[in-house]
């Protein structure tokens, strides 16, 4: 679920500017916030607002992104993707599908990242 | 003098970003080196840039309340704002989208996840060149004011369109140093020193003077020179 080199770089490119406390910072930041955009993507997918379905899940995807969650990331694009998508009978129900997948798929990067933390900040 | 006054000069960037993550990295790779904002909206960095003067927007493309290609637009629309460099930092990774970004204005686009060093080296070139420029120019233009450095003559917008400022030789070196540290707080010290020159006796309360009279003669619909108590001043060219 995580690409460890994307954070061992930014710990390597970061070096002697406290790396570590930033690091820990990123990842506490992430670890914060992404259930709240998940919660935020169940109930714009109950209110049918697909506007704010796209908005979220592009938010997400830089979000996973930026910490290495590629498979996160993944799917947050394929979220965003058909919600641009104007053809209702197709992405409604496309998007229903991969949202339920978002929840197993977070709580597997959350485990990933909080073992990597302990490896990367101390 | 030196530790005290460093901070003074720091260019300062405006992060329009909503993505915490984003913004964490951002803070890594220039709170060092740079004064960095963040504003996580256009209202609220359009609240901030009402009220600072910027050196380097970095700006998200997709916001919560609208777009960054608008944003950059009205930036670009703007007499104030239409020369600060811009550069988009963005997922959106289409040709079309970067062609758009230049296209309306921006200086350059950042395609995320991006790499921190990069980023800073990017910031860094773009305002080394800036700060060239203003050195080798004939003109400097900051707000709604454009100086002549040949001739000193300077010149004020309004609504009747440029009319010149009747300047005495000292107010127009003060205007010109206050104009180059836009936003910045500077101690009478500092323009004492700078404008007059070190060698000179001269008492702050001659600065005082200086400034008072430049005040009543630049100001139009705002004071651009703020008193910051037991400091000095601040000169900020934008108009409210």
């Amino acid at each position: 679920m995580i690409n460890p080199d994307v954070l061992l770089n930014l710990k390597r490119k970061l070096c002697g500017m406290d790396e570590s406390v930033f690091l820990e910072e990123l990842i506490e930041t992430f670890l914060k916030f992404m259930p709240v955009r998940i919660a935020e993507l169940h109930a714009a997918l109950d209110l049918q607002d697909y506007e704010k379905i796209g908005y979220v899940a592009h938010t997400s995807k830089s979000s996973a992104a930026t910490v290495g969650a590629q498979t996160l990331a993944d799917l947050c694009q394929k979220i965003e993707n058909l919600a641009l998508k104007k053809n209702e009978t197709e992405w409604a129900q496309s998007i229903a599908q991969l949202t339920e997948n978002l929840d197993a798929i977070f709580q597997q990067t959350q485990k990933d990242l909080t073992a990597l933390r302990s490896e990367l900040c101390n | 003098m030196a530790a005290e006054g460093a901070p003074l000069s720091l260019s300062k960037i405006l992060l329009i970003e909503d993505c915490q993550e984003v913004q964490v990295m951002v803070r890594a790779a220039l709170s060092r080196n740079f004064d960095l904002k963040i504003a996580s909206s256009l209202k609220a960095a359009f609240e901030l840039i009402q009220n600072n003067s910027f050196d380097l927007f970095l700006v998200d493309i997709v916001l919560p309340d609208g777009d960054g290609f608008s944003l950059c637009s009205q930036l670009r629309s703007k007499f104030q704002t239409k020369s600060i460099p811009l550069f988009f930092l963005t997922s959106k990774s289409e040709s079309q989208d970067k062609v758009k970004g230049f296209s309306i204005g921006a200086d350059d686009y950042i395609v995320k996840p991006f790499d921190p060093l990069e980023l800073r080296a990017r910031v860094e070139a773009k305002l080394r060149k800036v700060s060239e420029g203003k050195l080798s120019e004939e003109s400097l233009q900051q707000g709604r004011f454009r100086l002549e450095l040949s001739s000193q003559k300077a010149y004020a917008q309004s609504a009747e369109g440029e009319q010149e400022l009747k300047l005495s030789p000292n107010e127009f070196r003060l205007l010109l140093y206050l104009m180059r540290h836009d936003g910045h707080i500077l101690k009478r010290e500092q323009l004492l020193n700078s404008v007059w020159g070190p060698s000179v006796k001269i008492s702050d309360r001659t600065v005082d003077a200086h400034v008072c009279n430049l005040r009543k003669k630049i100001s139009h619909k705002r004071n651009h020179i703020e008193s910051i108590s037991g400091t000095g001043y601040r000169f900020q060219s934008a108009d409210l």
